[in-house]
């Protein structure tokens, strides 16, 4: 999988979060929240984030800000690693225990409801598995956390 | 309170300050000596124990530092309360092994790996005090005696008059302080991740295996604007550090039982530490030397090692200077600054270093001296910073990435425009 010839339209932090058709990765989607690839720039954990709604979350972070993945408010407060594994789940605040991806589809959701806008399914309903980004978006997909317990390695 | 009650208390609350600091490079030593993902314990027949013990270890560790950090945290607001400045930089130990500030005589830890006694010296530091034993101001011989002193001070000489000044602390809600995180939790069995994961709900594997060691009642960060609050902020300190007086066991530290205390934790990984053999921990505790310094390792190391106690001090720097300033400014250099700087530029340099091997007969590893590091100016320590990073020869392997990063920390020299720049 190729990004190299499409200029995101929009920058979210993960499969199933895009608000439009053609707003993911590639372009190619058919319809909002269907998406298959994060837009935002990959990036591998809290604070290196460079734009609003890049935060991935779930790891670092204080409990307001882990319950709002993919919904930080500026740059460098997004709360962990994008795209968002599958296996994440949050390690402080309400979602503690939870998965992180699905809390953001949930967030997104609840933003596009907002709107009074209509969405697809996601591609997947629970996320995209580690296994799935290092074999489709990148074979050095990590995410971080010296536990190893992010599900997607640890980074540098 | 009279003046000189004043300077009396905020001496002693920078004394808090410095006993806190001292703890943190002394607990991230034994730390980083930890292998929290080791592989190498697998062969042995006690592997799966091993490698579950290396992670709760780490996390529990983690978990007591970041408290630490939280109490200075506290002690910073309890000084800037009253008008004080809380002095950082250049305030770590600095050498070791080292009594802590204003101990009795006779105490002394230091930089050195995961071991039993090793943990003994934790609980030295983390000794609950007796029941009835009285506040000491100095020459104490447990924290909690240290802090009764303090706590009697503000009983008994202030009133709320004199917490008055609220905007150059490290406020709530601003995302500077979260009790847990990916690097303090920890796995009940460290094999988890040889289960298949359910396709259904992928994050359930590891979710169901996580322990969290560190709660939200047990106490965070916060505003001091009067008596109350103040004896608030003491009474979190000790009861985080040796659970409640009143409890022999001193377990809980929190209303609801749900954290431990940090004598606790020290205690449970002494007494589980025991019961491997004492070999089969070099299947996750790298070989670190004891009480390294800079003077003491071979030259072809000192650009990393130098770089390694700039960015530790241009911390301190950061977390003092974070104290001078208030609004976006504070927030842009401490939210910003200390957690990039933490976990994405130290954490990386130092976890790095560890296996860059001396070539000693001891067959020791390249393991940080957190030794305080003097910028030639701090009108220019961030130029410093980044001119030790780019100075650092590829042959140490370190990651451009961490650069990248040191580059873009914030500067610690706001203008007078109050806008940080980076």
């Amino acid at each position: 999988m190729s990004s190299q010839n499409h200029i995101p339209l929009e920058l979210h932090a993960c499969m199933g979060l895009n608000a439009c058709k053609g707003h993911d990765r590639l372009g190619t989607n058919e319809c909002s929240g269907m998406g298959t690839c994060a837009t935002a720039a990959e990036h591998s954990c809290h604070t290196l984030n460079n734009c609003r709604g890049q935060g991935g979350c779930g790891l670092y972070g204080n409990a307001e800000e882990q319950n709002r993945p993919g919904d930080n408010p500026c740059s460098w407060q997004g709360s962990c690693a994008v795209p968002i594994n599958a296996e994440r789940f949050s390690t402080d605040g309400p979602n503690q225990g939870k998965s992180v991806w699905q809390r953001a589809r949930t967030i997104f959701e609840q933003k596009m409801n907002r709107s009074g806008r209509t969405f697809g399914p996601s591609p997947s309903p629970v996320g995209p598995p580690t296994a799935w980004l290092k074999k489709n978006y990148n074979p050095d997909y990590n995410a971080c956390g010296a536990s190893g317990m992010s599900g997607g390695g640890s980074c540098i | 309170m009279t003046d000189s009650q004043r300077q009396n208390l905020l001496a002693h609350l920078q004394t808090a300050v410095e006993i806190e600091l001292s703890t943190i490079p002394i607990y991230l030593y034994t730390y980083y000596s930890i292998n929290r993902l080791p592989s190498a314990c697998d062969p042995l027949k006690d592997g799966q124990a091993l490698a579950t013990f290396a992670n709760r270890a780490g996390g529990l560790i983690m978990s007591v530092a970041v408290e630490e950090m939280l109490h200075m945290s506290l002690a910073c607001n309890l000084m800037r309360s009253l008008g004080g400045a809380p002095k950082i930089y250049g305030k770590s130990p600095g050498a070791y092994p080292t009594n802590l500030p204003h101990h009795k005589a006779g105490f002394s830890v230091g930089l050195s790996k995961l071991s039993h006694s090793q943990l003994e010296k934790f609980l030295g530091i983390e000794k609950p005090e007796k029941r009835g034993a009285k506040p000491e101001g100095d020459n104490w011989e447990t924290i909690g005696q240290f802090y009764d002193y303090i706590e009697n001070l503000i009983v008994e000489q202030t009133t709320d008059a004199d917490f008055k000044y609220e905007a150059h602390q490290l406020g709530t809600g601003k995302g500077y302080y979260s009790a847990n995180n990916v690097d303090t939790i920890y796995p009940k069995d460290a094999y988890y991740i040889q289960q298949p994961e359910n396709p259904l709900d992928p994050a359930a594997r590891g979710a169901d295996q996580a322990i969290y060691p560190n709660n939200e009642d047990s106490g965070g960060l916060m505003v001091v604007k009067d008596k109350k609050s103040a004896l608030k902020a003491i009474s979190i300190i000790q009861h985080q550090g040796e659970g409640y007086a009143d409890d022999p066991t001193h377990k809980a530290d929190d209303p609801e039982k749900d954290e431990d205390s940090h004598w606790f934790k020290y205690n449970e990984l002494a007494k589980e530490i025991k019961k491997f053999k004492a070999d089969d921990l070099n299947c996750f505790v790298h070989p670190f030397p004891e009480n390294p310094t800079r003077a003491g390792y071979p030259s072809q190391f000192l650009p990393l090692v130098d770089l390694a106690n700039a960015v530790y001090s241009y911390l301190l720097l950061i977390t003092e200077v974070s104290f001078t300033l208030k609004g976006s400014a504070q927030s842009t250099l401490f939210y910003v600054g200390m957690h990039k700087g933490m976990i994405f530029i130290l954490d990386k340099i130092l976890g790095g270093m560890r296996y860059l091997y001396l070539n000693n007969k001891a067959g020791e590893v390249l393991a940080p001296t957190f030794e305080n590091y003097q910028f030639t100016s701090l009108a220019s320590a961030k130029q410093e910073l980044v001119a030790l990073a780019n100075a650092v020869p590829a042959s140490l392997g370190l990651d451009p990435n961490i650069i990248q990063r040191i580059e873009v920390l914030p500067d610690v020299n706001v203008g007078a425009d109050g806008i940080v720049r980076f």
